[in-house]
């Protein structure tokens, strides 16, 4: 059975008389470790993958399994504790908490977690050792991205989701937050599902999900995954 | 209407929440405000017309010398003065369904009052203009007889009271005969009167404790003939036209005032002449009745002389008869006794006679015996010498015989001798017989003569005998009918003198009493004389000194002070509401506002709408507040005095001014915060508008430094703290609504403590005595009081002598008047065990002695005096004016005291001050529980001297009752202060929970549960909270202090702790508030969707 299972997974808002699918009968697969891109132009219903996937809304049919587990059939609780402890998020607009520092933010999410990773350690890990005091407004927005990476490693995850994790940086931070996130995938075997409108991050991934109009239009194991350093766009 | 305006328009429409939150502020702030404010005016408008409507008095005129119609004529010519009625005024401890109260009574006018109509409870019609101070007819009927009266309708009497009961009169200021013509009324009904407003605070008497407990009318014939008006009430042209008690109605009674006072020297002088007058005619009345009785009692004396008089002629007459028939009788005694003397000489006569007649018969009878023996014997000697010649013849025959011839011759010679002898012998013998018989015939003719000459004397001599018995008898008869006149002389004489020397004492009575009676005349001539002399003072009295009007007023301009402060803070949090909401609007319309800017609108145009939208929320908030608590507020408030003033009129018409410049006031601020919020946002440029704004900085506080502390708390924790020093406005915002309502809170609660302290520390802590029994000092004598005592003390239970009197001092700055009780202890030691004498702050005991007066501390702070000052003190009169000279007593000590004020003082002090010994004629005492009260003070009330019988039970009755209205105000803060609290903890949390968002939901995709993320939220509110209360419990005690200050009533100390209970009881409401707001908002905090909160950077 695979780390990552969509089957047939739909999503319907509606919206007053309209029914609007979101997802419209997803499938597909990914297996654990695995660097999964997830690529699709805007409203095709990759957020809503991802949200379904780290259990912060649930699909209207279908199932998703998740390590042998149906999130899908998760009750509001269990899908907090899912997310506690099986889930690591990093977003677009990084999402810190202003009020505490780059340390202090990584560890509010180790402090729920029953096995998390030390934090100034998982800092020192995405090259933040010598901003760890620093309060977000205090950090550019690479830095902050890296803080939210941290943030979400700390948790010591089984699966780590990024949407869109570069779309707020410049170029050249952004790509050194791919190699960040492909290096984390490298070193600590972590499953991470990276959403992004740009194609050219496929290059880089272990598997490729192309989304459109709410459904998988493919799904499929790159053979050669690139270095994110050398990735260009 | 443009797009723009649509969107205006709809800003409101799709944001009610924000929308609320400004109005409801603005409610509260305007409406707090205006109903506060409103208050105020509407308690005197609705005096205003409680006295109109019952033609109160504008003006009572009091004369100490009373009055009679030729004053209140004068009064009526005085310009300006509408209506004129007289009346009688007269206290009386008096008895009624078992219980005693000290009662002032009136003079009703019962034609009027029965020609009087009053169909709404409110308005008293009649047509008789001199008709005032109208009493109402709650219940029952207008008196009949003189005997009937009507009773306050208030709930002043501590056991029922019916309609038929019998108020019994005990004691009055003076004699009662000389006041009332009855001595017990039957109750007809009850009346309400605006002359008494305020139910609790009746007035001052000089019976009894010192205080009306109500008043009662009785007819107008209900009083003594002689007794005088005491008074007149009068009524100012015009001024019901005016509002009382404004300017423009004080100054025409003034006028009015100032004229009466011109007239007062007129008045009195006529009321002297008048007095004098009539008492000089009552005197000549009295005078001429007594020089009439005089001559009576002088012609009634006279003719018991002339009677005396004549009686002693006639006694005098009797005497002489008396003494003439004494004479007649001595001289019949005499005659008697000459008779009897007569008598017995011719008695003696008689007797001689008769003995001279027995001498002479029996020498008669011996010379005819004599005669008779000589005969005899010549016939002896005859028949011897016949016998001696027979025998001689026998012896010559013999002889013869014999023949003895010798012998015969011897015997013939013998014989011849014996015939010779005897020869005439028988011749003799006849002749001596004859003789004899011749004799004794004539011895008896002669005898018989003398004899019957005896008998005819002693016939003579009977006669005399018969006629000096009879007139012996006659003289006994005399001498009886004598002895009888002289008795009856005697008796007539004893009865003259009698009658003579009670006539004498009479007399000398009468000229006693004609000397007394002079005297007293010309002591009441010298007392009319001086009447001339006499202060006849005439007051004229305006409804200030009406202690229910104008404690009424003064209650009412209480609260113009309460409004003036309380609604700063609504204002204040109104204020600070709309500038965190309107900040957060503009805010959340940043990229409009740049649009707006981009699309080429000015910034005013902009600006419009936000200060559209502010006036608008704000405008309809006030403008609903306004209205409801305009209406609200002073109802209820009067409604909640409504226990204290019986002022049956409620109006609350909306004071246009008052309402105009809350709004303005409401709509300003919010307008003007409005504006400060949008300013800034509006000075940027559509680019940068365009742009999502950079979320605040997170800041190192202070706190952090404090490293031990700060790095065991928790992430939550240092949010929380960095939070609330982040956002400044909301902080503040948050800190002054919720110290507020906690302020509020402890306002209410501790304006409850200090009226339970009232009655709680001064029947508690300072008073130990439960029982006042007072004895009428000029009549209560040594005896009596032991009397007292013993009853008293029967049972061991403990008691103090005191004297009390009731005194004025002049505060030494302004001269303010302020009564207390001079209490004088005759055992200092005694009565500290029942008066507990200490300081307030710190309970320092005092000592009650020789160095001065220890002062209840209201009265110090009143007269602003302290220990070592001087306290200068004036007697009081009968209507509460000060009279006489000023006396001083150092202040030794200020004592805590919370009801009436009172200065303490040993009896070597009083004595020093007042120049006279202080009369211990009041008894302190502690009753036990098992002691039947009644049966005490009808035990004690028989006893000689005691006036009252006071519990203290019956005046913690009476401040319990106060305490009832201040329940309702403690509602009406505790109402606001939870209103305040949801507001603003409300709208904190909201404007919270819509700002952070994003914040919340990445605690929640981090996997925070939904506890996590409340006490994530909420400790920051609790936090808020906790803070704003601490500040608030200050902020309480000062605004407690100030209320209390202000609504203290004269005679009356508020208690001044807050009690810990209140604190506790204000922080865990406050904490209370804040938790329901944060249950309420919890579903808020739940509805905040991960997904959309994170999809992108608003």
């Amino acid at each position: 059975m695979a780390f990552v299972e969509f089957n047939d997974v739909r999503k319907v808002y509606k919206m007053g008389e309209v029914e609007v699918a979101a997802a419209d009968g997803m499938t597909f697969t990914a297996e654990a470790g695995e660097f999964v891109v997830v690529v699709g132009p805007s409203g095709a219903g990759k957020t809503t993958l991802l949200n379904m996937l780290g259990g912060m809304d649930s699909c209207t049919s279908g199932t998703i399994m998740l390590d042998g587990r149906d999130i899908s059939r998760f009750s509001e609780r269990e899908l907090t504790q899912y997310r506690r402890l099986d889930i690591g998020f990093v977003f677009q607009f990084y999402n810190l908490v202003q009020n505490l520092t780059a340390l202090e933010n990584v560890e509010l999410a180790s402090q729920i977690c029953p096995h998390p990773l030390d934090a100034a350690q998982v800092l020192a890990q995405v090259g933040l050792a010598h901003r760890m005091d620093n309060f977000p407004a205090q950090l550019s927005g690479g830095e902050q991205q890296r803080v939210a990476i941290a943030r979400a490693l700390a948790k010591n995850p089984k699966l780590l989701l990024c949407d869109e994790p570069t779309g707020a940086l410049d170029y050249k931070t952004g790509k050194a937050i791919l190699k960040l996130l492909q290096d984390t995938c490298r070193a600590t075997g972590k499953t991470v599902v990276l959403i992004t409108h740009n194609s050219a991050f496929a290059d880089i991934a272990d598997r490729v999900i192309h989304v459109r109009e709410g459904r998988v239009a493919s799904c499929f194991v790159n053979p050669s995954p690139g270095n994110a350093a050398d990735l260009e766009w | 209407m443009g797009a723009f305006r649509k969107e205006v328009l709809r800003s409101i429409t799709h944001s009610w929440g924000r929308f609320l939150a400004i109005a409801v502020m603005a409610a509260l702030g305007c409406g707090f405000y205006a109903g506060l404010r409103m208050t105020g005016p509407d308690m005197r408008l609705a005096g205003d017309e409680y006295y109109d409507a019952t033609e109160l008095c504008d003006l009572r005129v009091v004369s100490s010398l009373g009055m009679s119609d030729e004053q209140v004529d004068m009064l009526r010519d005085v310009e300006g003065v509408s209506g004129v009625m007289p009346a009688y005024e007269a206290d009386a401890i008096s008895q009624l369904a078992g219980t005693q109260y000290t009662l002032r009574y009136h003079s009703l006018d019962v034609d009027a009052a029965k020609a009087s109509s009053c169909s709404d409870g409110l308005r008293v019609e009649s047509d008789d203009a001199d008709y005032v101070n109208r009493p109402i007819l709650v219940e029952g009927s207008w008196p009949e007889s003189d005997d009937e009266c009507l009773l306050s309708a208030d709930n002043v009497w501590t056991s029922p009271v019916h309609i038929g009961d019998t108020v019994e009169l005990l004691e009055g200021t003076q004699d009662l005969d000389g006041v009332f013509t009855t001595r017990s009324f039957t109750v007809t009904g009850f009346v309400r009167s605006s002359y008494y407003t305020c139910t609790t605070n009746t007035g001052a008497t000089s019976l009894g404790s010192g205080e009306l407990s109500s008043f009662v009318f009785v007819p107008e014939g209900a009083f003594a003939a002689d007794y005088p008006y005491t008074e007149a009430f009068l009524t100012v042209d015009g001024a019901a036209g005016e509002a009382w008690p404004d300017d423009a109605y004080q100054r025409r009674v003034d006028t009015v005032a100032q004229r009466l006072s011109d007239l007062s020297p007129q008045l009195s002088a006529s009321r002297i002449e008048q007095l004098q007058r009539d008492a000089q005619a009552e005197l000549d009345d009295k005078r001429a009745e007594f020089e009439r009785e005089k001559a009576d009692a002088v012609a009634q004396m006279d003719d018991a002389q002339a009677q005396l008089d004549d009686a002693s002629a006639r006694l005098d007459s009797a005497a002489m008869q008396l003494s003439s028939a004494a004479a007649q009788l001595s001289s019949s005694q005499t005659q008697l006794a000459q008779g009897e003397a007569e008598l017995a000489s011719g008695r003696a006569q008689h007797d001689s006679g008769t003995a001279q007649l027995a001498e002479q018969r029996e020498q008669a009878q011996s010379a005819i015996a004599q005669a008779q023996a000589q005969l005899d014997a010549a016939q002896a000697q005859y028949d011897q010498a016949m016998a001696q010649r027979s025998q001689l013849e026998a012896q010559l025959e013999q002889a013869r015989a014999a023949q003895l011839a010798d012998v015969a011759a011897q015997l013939e010679a013998a014989i011849a001798q014996i015939d010779a002898q005897t020869a005439g012998a028988p011749d003799q013998l006849a002749a001596g017989r004859a003789e004899l018989d011749a004799q004794r015939e004539q011895a008896q003719a002669q005898l018989s003569a003398a004899q019957a000459q005896l008998d005819s004397a002693q016939s003579q001599l009977d006669d005399a005998e018969a006629r000096l018995a009879s007139g012996r008898a006659q003289y006994a008869a005399g001498q009886q009918s004598y002895e009888q006149g002289r008795a009856e002389y005697e008796s007539g004489l004893a009865e003259q003198r009698s009658g003579q020397s009670e006539l004498d004492g009479k007399r000398a009575e009468a000229q006693q009493r004609f000397a007394d009676a002079e005297k007293q005349l010309a002591d009441a001539q010298a007392e009319i004389d001086a009447i001339a002399d006499k202060d006849a003072n005439v007051y004229v009295l305006d409804r200030s000194k009406n202690l229910g009007a104008e404690s009424f007023r003064s209650d009412a301009g209480r609260m113009d002070q309460i409004a003036a402060v309380f609604p700063l803070m609504f204002f204040l949090v109104a204020a600070l509401v709309s500038l965190t909401t309107m900040t957060r609007m503009v805010e959340e319309e940043r990229v409009l506002i740049g649009t707006y800017k981009a699309l080429g609108y000015s910034n005013a145009r902009i600006t419009s709408k936000y200060l559209v939208y502010a006036v608008v929320a704000s405008g309809v908030g006030a403008a609903v507040g306004i209205v409801l608590l305009s209406q609200f507020l002073p109802w209820f408030i009067m409604k909640a005095y409504s226990i204290m003033y019986m002022v049956p009129c409620m109006p609350t018409p909306v004071n246009p001014g008052v309402a105009a410049s809350a709004a303005a006031l409401g709509v300003g601020i919010t307008v003007a915060a409005t504006w400060f919020a949008a300013a800034a946002t509006l000075r940027e440029c559509p680019a940068s508008l365009m742009l999502p704004r950079a979320p605040k900085a997170g800041k190192r506080i202070l706190l952090e430094r404090i490293r031990p502390l700060w790095s065991r708390m928790t992430f939550s924790w240092k949010v929380t703290a960095r939070n609330l020093f982040r956002y400044k406005r909301r902080f503040f915002m948050a800190i002054i609504g919720i110290a507020g309502c906690t302020a509020l809170l402890l306002t209410g609660l501790g304006l409850q403590n200090a009226i339970n302290d009232i009655i709680d520390k001064q029947y508690g802590e300072v008073y130990s005595f439960n029982t006042i029994v007072r004895m009428d000092a000029d009549e209560a004598d040594q005896k009596a009081k032991d009397a007292v005592s013993n009853a008293v003390g029967s049972d061991g239970q403990e008691f103090a002598w005191v004297s009390t009197e009731n005194k004025i001092a002049c505060a030494p700055d302004d001269g303010a008047e302020h009564r207390f009780e001079l209490v004088c202890a005759q055992d200092p030691e005694q009565l500290q065990r029942f008066v507990q004498m200490r300081e307030r702050v710190g309970g320092q005991a005092l000592a009650l002695d020789g160095s001065g007066a220890i002062i209840s501390e209201k009265l110090a702070s009143q007269l602003g005096v302290s220990i070592g000052d001087t306290l200068t003190f004036y007697d009081e009169d009968d209507i509460g004016n000060l009279v006489g000279a000023g006396r001083t007593v150092t202040v030794a000590g200020v004592m805590e005291n919370y009801v009436a004020q009172y200065a303490y003082v040993t009896a070597d002090v009083y004595e020093q001050a007042m120049g006279q010994p202080a009369d211990f004629a009041t008894v302190y005492a502690d009753l036990g529980d098992g002691v039947d009260r009644d049966a005490f003070s009808d035990q004690l009330l028989s006893m000689d001297g005691v006036k009252t019988v006071t519990y203290s039970d019956e005046t913690i009755n009476s401040y319990r009752t106060m305490l009832k209205s201040v329940n309702s105000v403690v509602v009406v803060l505790v109402v606001a202060a939870a209103l305040l609290a949801f507001v603003v903890l409300y709208n904190l949390t909201n404007i919270n929970i819509t700002e952070r968002a994003r914040e919340i939901a990445t605690l929640k995709v981090l996997g925070f549960t939904s506890h996590e993320v409340d006490a994530y939220i909420f400790r920051e509110t609790i936090l808020l909270s906790v803070i704003g209360a601490a500040i608030g419990l200050v902020l309480g005690i000062f605004m407690e202090g100030f209320v209390i200050t202000t609504a203290e009533v004269d005679q009356v100390m508020f208690g001044r702790d807050i009690h810990a209970a209140s604190f506790a009881i204000a922080f865990a409401l406050t904490m209370a508030f804040s938790g329901v707001v944060a249950l309420a908002m919890r579903g808020k905090l739940r509805r905040i969707d991960m997904v959309e909160s994170l999809k992108s950077n608003e």
